[in-house]
């Protein structure tokens, strides 16, 4: 019954956080009536009473504001004089920039609809049908997530108690995995699909001119992930300092960062937080309801007497993300699944670290794929490209990126062998 | 645009532009207080024991103060895929019982929130020895004024889907 109050609301367009908190909220008042409901806003409260969790507004902010200083059309020029040449060059081209762009922002929404407004139409122009500059956006959006700094893996991490630093030196890798499985593709099908060869090939001279132009952008996410992953600065001081970098940057360097536009930022930034802190909070009320019931123990148990084969739970976990994910938020079910699951992680022996980049992975692709990628409806809105054609063009890439993930998941040592050097 | 919606509307985005000023104003101190802590940390060594704290604090505020403003602008992501393939009109009755739930949600958590609140009257902070009902004022405070702004945007649906029913109405005069 309570489970249905969430569907219904759920399909009939409720907001998620809205349809989160009143769920919870009827099975708090069918366990004890007022007397639980009244535990609800401490609920919220303690739900996001997390330290760590102030490093995302600020990553989200450092991005904002690099963005605005004109950053993107640098890093997508420096991308195009290092593989535009091939087959398919700004399809390329699009890959490299996601990973470049990966260290400015950690929201795959963020990137696709930068990209979706910048590169998407470059491509148009140049012969490539929009619902395949979409695909191929979409499916290089969730390179930036990935690749550290990200949201995503901030909120898990402080949600699960897994090390933040751990888990960003944990994405590096499967981030440019992505990237090259992706450009592979798009090699693959370069031929068949008569994709459009861009600009000559750029003189060693022009690539360093680029890469100068660019260098301010590309120094951040270094000196971001040097700070974390050697244990320097914690993610929200590491965050901070983006933040005065970025600003430093747009006042002093490209001089076109005004008042009225950082204002604009920074409560943009806080709205876009206060979006995904709403559901995360209201996600807690149902979530208290959940262990109440000591329903994640029942869907614990449940797993494990399918199979005691290690690799089979594993493959059922993913399957469920992603499954999940195919209908629903991805925060919401950070907030929900993740305790469910992740203990589940650690009964078949998984490194934590290793654990948390296949959710992360996972949750991700689930950002991409029909019917309600976020990505993909961010993709269409932007462009004006139709859903269904968006999907179909994206298949190769989905269907490339979820052996990735299954290889991933069964294979630890591909993405452990950087933190473990790093001391995780 | 006719009168009560002009008011609807005007009140909302007043309210707004405050509430952003108010969530400008708060991330903006955020940050300082951050930056505070990392030069403590790493150059002036005066050993600040309140900065994470307060950022802590702050933070909740900053970012529960802006959750009224997404509500006034409808930023709250819901799915749409099954309202969308419904008739016009199916949609905007829909959207008006979605809006009604919401404003009761929210004003619901802001009467729970007012008790939880006063709760904290008694509880001091762990570091600076503060009222934790200043902390835990954000909940019925932030929640109060979403659902202020959540009737509001209810109000806007409703004159909405009322100046449709006499558009349609005037049509069918015009037909007949």
């Amino acid at each position: 019954m309570i489970g249905l109050i969430f569907v219904v609301l759920m399909l009939f367009g409720a907001p998620i956080a809205i349809a989160l908190g009143i769920t919870g909220l009827a099975g708090m008042y069918d366990i004890g009536g007022t007397h639980f409901t009244s535990l609800a806003p401490s609920k919220i409260f303690n739900g996001l009473n997390i330290f760590p969790f102030l490093a995302m507004p600020f990553f989200i902010l450092a991005g904002e504001i690099m963005n605005h200083t004109g950053i993107t059309h640098r890093l997508v020029a420096l991308s195009q004089s290092l593989v535009g040449h091939f087959r398919g060059g700004l399809a390329h081209s699009n890959m490299v920039a996601s990973v470049f762009f990966s260290g400015i922002t950690g929201s795959a929404t963020a990137d696709a609809a930068a990209f979706g407004r910048t590169l998407v139409p470059a491509m148009v122009k140049q012969g490539y049908t929009k619902e395949y500059a979409c695909a191929v956006t979409a499916a290089g959006s969730i390179i930036g997530p990935t690749i550290p700094p990200s949201g995503l893996m901030v909120v898990y991490g402080s949600l699960m108690g897994v090390s933040i630093g751990g888990l960003f030196a944990t994405g590096i890798l499967p981030g440019i995995l992505v990237c090259l499985v992706c450009m592979a593709i798009i090699t693959a099908m370069g031929k068949r699909k008569n994709l459009p060869k861009s600009s000559q090939k750029a003189s060693l001279r022009e690539v360093l001119g680029h890469f100068k132009s660019s260098l301010l952008a590309l120094l951040m996410p270094l000196i971001i992930l040097g700070g974390i992953v050697f244990g320097v600065v914690t993610p929200t001081e590491a965050a901070s300092i983006a933040v005065a970098y970025a600003l430093i940057i747009g006042t002093f360097v490209y001089r076109n960062l005004s008042i009225k536009a950082l204002y604009g930022m920074i409560v943009r930034t806080s709205q876009i937080s206060a979006v995904i802190y709403l559901i995360i909070g209201s996600a807690s009320i149902l979530g208290w309801w959940l262990s109440f019931n000591q329903i994640p123990q029942m869907i614990a148990d449940t797993f494990l007497a399918l199979s005691d084969d290690p690799n089979v739970i594993l493959a059922l976990i993913i399957v469920l993300l992603l499954a999940v994910g195919m209908i629903m938020d991805i925060n919401v079910m950070l907030v929900i699944l993740a305790p469910i699951l992740v203990p589940l992680t650690a009964e078949i022996g998984m490194d934590p670290l290793h654990a948390g980049i296949v959710f992360i992975l996972a949750l991700n692709i689930s950002l991409m794929t029909p019917p309600i990628g976020a990505c993909l409806f961010v993709l269409s809105s932007v462009t004006g490209a139709k859903l269904e054609g968006i999907s179909k063009e994206l298949m190769p890439f989905l269907i490339g990126q979820l052996i990735l993930l299954f290889a991933i998941a069964f294979f630890p040592d591909i993405v452990l062998f950087i933190p473990r050097m790093l001391g995780y | 645009m006719t009168l009560p919606k002009n008011i609807i509307t005007t009140t909302k985005n007043r309210l707004n532009k405050v509430n952003q000023l108010c969530v400008g104003i708060l991330t903006t101190l955020l940050i300082l207080d951050v930056w505070l802590g990392v030069l403590d940390r790493y150059i002036l060594k005066w050993q600040l024991v309140w900065v994470e704290e307060m950022a802590r604090y702050i933070m909740i505020w900053a970012i529960m103060m802006a959750v009224p403003c997404c509500t006034a602008g409808r930023e709250h992501m819901g799915l749409e895929f099954v309202t969308s393939r419904l008739p016009d009109l199916s949609q905007r009755l829909i959207k008006i019982v979605i809006g009604g739930i919401t404003c009761a949600f929210f004003s619901y958590i802001a009467y729970l929130g007012y008790a939880f609140a006063e709760k904290g009257a008694n509880q001091l902070s762990t570091v600076f020895s503060m009222p934790m009902a200043y902390a835990y004022a954000a909940v019925p405070v932030t929640f109060a004024l979403s659902g202020f702004q959540a009737l509001l945007v209810l109000l806007e649906d409703l004159y909405a889907l009322k100046l449709s029913f006499s558009n349609s109405s005037v049509v069918m005069q015009g037909e007949l």
